[in-house]
């Protein structure tokens, strides 16, 4: 299936995937709205990691067989067995974060919603063609590729 | 060629990933499973949570509940199997119905221990490892008029058990045996550390001593006498000192048990086409290299994988369990990797602390390579260590930056970058 890779020669740490992201999952659709007005602010499912002259930035890489799944308690992150993706329903998250000590990428993280502490990760953009991190990056530092 | 039977005793996290993996590969076979209890596949690690109402059932269910029917499993649920006969390929269950199988998978996970402290039977004593468990005790505790708890046992599951009861308005005192709680997964200081802030929080833990006798007046429970010679009121007693592989079933079937069922690599065991998985299953651990019972999630979910996929022909090869856990009491979170309780110097063992604030980090190195990572208060990014401990990597040239909160991939060397992040996952 097709998922997101970083190309770690190409990437000048700009953040604009992060806010790609954010923007993404946010509810206004808007970077500037977004930032300022949402409550609590949405949280970039992708992580820039910048240690000169290197950067790349990381989110889920939906594994064939994912260790958050394995280690997920109660069923909350669950393999979609029709598309591939690794699916977390926030709804269903206790916050025990076995998923967060289980990921070998450490890309999923924790935020806030409805006042309680879930995990949270990449989605790959449901409604896009291209996860927006991938269309907004203006090196090609990353890519949305089926490497098999 | 007749379609290939498999028959799964027991049915959660192993049980599971069992019948997912066998239909991966098999499309046809007939699949069975057999679960004393009455529930679809449960959070079992959350019945805490259940109990004292934070969660209901929809966060119960472990899978979405069409989950069977979609796998094409026929459920025997509510049936207990009393005995395997492996020559003539069936288990058979107390109702005296015989189920025949090729390929047969045991993931009875583990029973509470509970040894004999005198004046243990009767009402007001409670085990806490099931779903009926949780419910039981809830119902107990709600016809209490004022509810005092002596839990038997500071792990991991008494100190949750002692958690949801304490949300629950019960008034709990935690009774451990070691000089300090959550022995097995944590060193001494951070346990101390995790015990002053459940104390903050309101639960009475007592180390160093242990239940003696259970008081009883007219039937009903009034305190326990410690081996101390102290004296607790109480009307409910929680015993959760441990588990132990559920291997019962097994007797007479020629199935070799240690101290669980001993599987091989393929999670199979000394006969041929039954395997087991999960809690009651011992096998191979990843940093030690030597058998044993490792009963956390993420293991049991594993052999269940790797079992299914062998019952329905596909090689797969265990890689050995590595102990892992994650758990949050009143908010606050703390996770153990590895190796995190044994660092003595001579054998090679060096430890690398890190404090700051509320958060607490530590490394243990082997040789100069990573077996070890404990947090406390601090998760972000915390699964790269593991992916560093799977592959056995010297670390000791960047031992200043292992524990730093920016700790990340390019802080490792390059090969295993591109291993890692240039490749599906």
């Amino acid at each position: 299936m097709k998922v997101v890779y970083p190309r770690e020669q190409w990437c000048v740490a700009c953040n604009l995937c992060e806010v790609a992201c954010m923007t993404e999952h946010s509810k206004a659709k808007d970077p500037l709205k977004t930032y300022l007005l949402e409550k609590p602010r949405p949280v970039s499912r992708t992580r820039v990691e910048y240690k000169q002259p290197r950067a790349l930035s990381l989110m889920c890489r939906h594994c064939a067989e994912a260790e958050c799944v394995q280690a997920c308690k109660n069923g909350t992150l669950t393999r979609n067995e029709k598309t591939g993706t690794i699916e977390l329903n926030q709804d269903k998250c206790l916050g025990c974060w076995m998923c967060i000590m289980a990921c070998p990428y450490g890309v999923i993280t924790q935020v806030i919603r409805d006042e309680r502490p879930v995990a949270n990760k990449c989605d790959l953009c449901p409604e896009r063609d291209v996860p927006a991190c991938v269309a907004v990056c203006p090196n090609r530092a990353l890519v949305f590729e089926d490497r098999g | 060629m007749s379609r290939k039977k498999y028959v799964i005793i027991g049915n959660s996290y192993a049980g599971v990933f069992a019948i997912e993996n066998i239909r991966k590969q098999d499309k046809e076979g007939e699949i069975t499973v057999i679960s004393a209890e009455p529930y679809h596949a449960y959070a079992r690690a959350a019945i805490h949570e259940y109990m004292d109402g934070i969660i209901g059932d929809s966060q119960m269910y472990y899978r979405d509940k069409h989950f069977y029917e979609r796998h094409r499993v026929k459920t025997l649920l509510g049936m207990a199997v009393t005995r395997i006969e492996p020559k003539e390929n069936r288990v058979v269950l107390d109702s005296g119905q015989k189920v025949n199988f090729d390929r047969l998978m045991i993931s009875t996970g583990g029973i509470p221990i509970t040894p004999p402290i005198s004046g243990s039977k009767g009402p007001g004593m409670f085990t806490f490892t099931t779903w009926d468990d949780a419910k039981v005790l809830r119902d107990w505790i709600k016809k209490q008029k004022k509810p005092r708890a002596v839990v038997i046992g500071g792990g991991l599951i008494g100190l949750q058990c002692a958690e949801g009861l304490k949300h629950m308005g019960v008034d709990v005192t935690v009774v451990e045996l070691a000089d300090y709680v959550l022995v097995k997964a944590l060193d001494q200081l951070t346990a101390q550390r995790v015990q002053k802030w459940l104390e903050d929080n309101g639960l009475k833990i007592m180390t160093g001593t242990t239940v003696e006798s259970i008081i009883r007046v007219k039937g009903k429970v009034t305190g326990v006498k410690l081996k101390n010679g102290e004296k607790l009121k109480c009307d409910t007693v929680v015993l959760s000192i441990g588990v132990r592989p559920n291997t019962g079933l097994l007797e007479g079937s020629g199935i070799k048990i240690n101290r669980g069922i001993m599987v091989n690599n393929t999670m199979q065991t000394n006969v041929e086409g039954i395997f087991a998985a999960g809690d009651v299953a011992e096998a191979e651990d990843f940093l030690r290299k030597r058998a044993d019972v490792i009963p956390i999630i993420p293991i049991a979910t594993m052999q269940g994988m790797i079992a299914g996929s062998n019952m329905a022909g596909e090689k797969k090869i265990y890689p050995g369990g590595l102990p892992q856990n994650a758990f949050q009491f009143f908010g606050k979170s703390t996770v153990s990797i590895g190796n995190v309780i044994y660092v003595d110097k001579n054998d090679g063992f060096e430890e690398i602390v890190r404090d700051q604030g509320d958060v607490h980090k530590k490394a243990v190195l082997k040789d100069g390579k990573l077996v070890g990572i404990l947090s406390m208060n601090y998760m972000t990014r915390i699964g790269i260590y593991n992916s560093v401990i799977r592959a056995r990597m010297d670390v000791s040239g960047i031992k200043d930056k292992l524990l730093s909160d920016n700790f990340g991939f390019l802080d490792l060397p390059k090969e295993f970058r591109d291993e890692m992040l240039t490749k599906p996952g």
